[in-house]
């Protein structure tokens, strides 16, 4: 068993599945927020994936 | 450096967040969406204060609970929930306006080693993204997991 430091102190923290949020699942609840960021990245040019081997 | 992190909540795609900052100003409830941008595994990051009247995330909200740090380490752990589950994505984020943009910049300069330890960070200018530089102006910010 992992102790509380161990816990607090790994990268990805737990997460509990809320079944309340589902109803929000798939849904854009700031839809200007994507407006936003869709004119800012039209036409950028990404990194290459560097978790593909082909990078 | 280790900075404690609020709980947090999801429903099950692991794209929606919620967590309740608790400060010298109550408790704000706080949600995290990653909002698929484009078909090509780019997802955008909109992170605020939840409007108890609409449920409507608002980015512009100032808080002043007195927990920033804990807030910030809270969102790049929710990161970490999403890439564990998204492990090819890109995730964007820039401010609404430029003092939110700021804002975040000043978060990855605050989380930088942690956070390039795990991510590649990217920042913005014009229609290109460069290698994260503290110190440097970006219009938005770019993080990929980095896995060894």
């Amino acid at each position: 068993m992992k102790t509380v430091q161990e816990l607090n102190e790994k990268k990805s923290p737990i997460v509990t599945i809320d079944p309340a949020l589902e109803q929000y699942r798939g849904k854009v609840l700031f839809p200007k927020k994507l407006e936003i960021a869709k004119e800012m990245l039209k036409n950028a040019k990404l990194p290459p994936n560097m978790n593909r081997s082909n990078a | 450096m280790r900075i404690d992190k609020y709980a947090l909540k999801s429903e099950s795609s692991l794209t929606l967040f919620e967590f309740i900052s608790e400060g010298k100003k109550g408790a704000i409830r706080k949600r995290i969406e990653f909002q698929e941008a484009n078909e090509n595994n780019l997802y955008n990051l909109a992170f605020g204060d939840i409007n108890t009247d609409t449920g409507a995330i608002d980015d512009l909200a100032v808080s002043e609970n007195g927990d920033t740090e804990k807030v910030l380490a809270t969102v790049v752990g929710a990161l970490y929930a999403f890439f564990d589950r998204y492990p090819d994505a890109f995730v964007y984020a820039t401010g609404s306006t430029s003092s939110r943009t700021r804002l975040y910049r000043m978060g990855i300069t605050c989380f930088y080693e942690e956070m390039v330890s795990g991510f590649y960070i990217y920042g913005q200018v014009g229609k290109e993204f460069y290698k994260f530089e503290i110190g440097k102006n970006y219009s938005g910010f770019l993080a990929q997991r980095k896995f060894d």
